[in-house]
């Protein structure tokens, strides 16, 4: 097993909370204006991230690292949808590098 | 010579960060005297509170509140008695009941930043989950909660403004132009 795919055991009570979050803001988003929608996925991996920050690999934790200042910054743009989809246009790009670097394939561009 | 009261309106802010030290039961008297004093519409009483003190309690009610980014000591949930509704013979949903359960809220906020304690409402919660959770009977529903504790320094999280606010921007004179 290399060390990107250690397993990460997720505590009960974390499982249910995020278990939880997942179920309760379903309902209430019925109600909450559409471009929370996004907020909340982002609570929710934040969530997740904090949970397993401090047993993850250092890859995880490089993923973690670069997504948090932009998370971060994503939050506080939520006003303003252009400066919002900036900066989750931006995580897109940090994962899919991220998730071709770990799984050895390069990025053409690179070239 | 500065109004202290003009000074709280101006310098409260919603806290997203609390830190773990406890309200005083004292404090949190004087936030629920504050909203009994708050303008209600026709002088009629719909509203209810129901405080959260417990941490088990409290942790519960976050986890089916999307909207609760603050991790609060204390959790002040404004509700509606709809059985006071239909006695008084208002029609459900009249908007003065929202204006209530809106004055009530800012008044509390400003006495609790009165008590140098930081307070922010949430309104993103399940309904359905929180009423289970407080116990509440049928014809009572949980409305708006305001979140107490003591604030944190760093990061608020505030969410940034789409644009300069002043007062005259939102203003006009006489006739709107």
């Amino acid at each position: 097993m290399n060390e990107n795919s250690t397993n990460i055991v997720l505590h009960e009570s974390e499982v249910v909370e995020l278990f939880v979050y997942f179920l309760a803001t379903a309902r209430v988003q019925i109600d909450d204006p559409d471009y929370y929608g996004p907020m909340r996925l982002l609570i929710a991996a934040e969530k997740l991230r904090d949970f397993v920050s401090n047993r993850s690999s250092s890859s995880l934790t490089r993923l973690f690292e670069l997504t948090e200042p932009i998370i971060n910054d994503a939050h506080i743009a939520i006003n303003d949808i252009e400066k919002f989809s900036n900066k989750l246009d931006q995580l897109s790009k940090v994962i899919a590098n991220y998730l071709l670097e770990v799984n050895g394939i390069e990025d053409p561009s690179h070239d | 010579m500065t109004n202290e009261t003009l000074q709280i309106i101006k310098t409260r802010r919603v806290v997203r960060m609390m830190t773990g030290e406890p309200v005083a039961r004292t404090n949190i008297e004087q936030i629920l005297e504050a909203a009994r004093w708050a303008p209600v519409g026709g002088n009629q009483r719909f509203l209810r509170f129901v405080v959260a003190e417990d941490p088990k309690l409290i942790n519960l009610i976050r986890m089916v509140s999307p909207g609760m980014i603050q991790r609060p000591q204390v959790i002040i949930t404004i509700c509606a008695d709809w059985d006071k509704f239909r006695k008084n013979k208002v029609k459900g949903h009249d908007r003065s009941s929202y204006i209530d359960v809106g004055t009530a809220m800012q008044t509390m906020l400003l006495a609790s930043h009165s008590l140098e304690l930081g307070s922010g409402p949430v309104t993103s919660f399940n309904k359905i989950s929180v009423g289970i959770m407080l116990n509440l009977p049928s014809h009572v529903t949980p409305e708006l909660m305001v979140c107490v504790g003591h604030p944190a320094s760093g990061y608020q999280m505030p969410m940034a403004p789409k644009q300069k606010i002043t007062w005259e921007s939102l203003v006009d004179w006489g006739r709107v132009s």
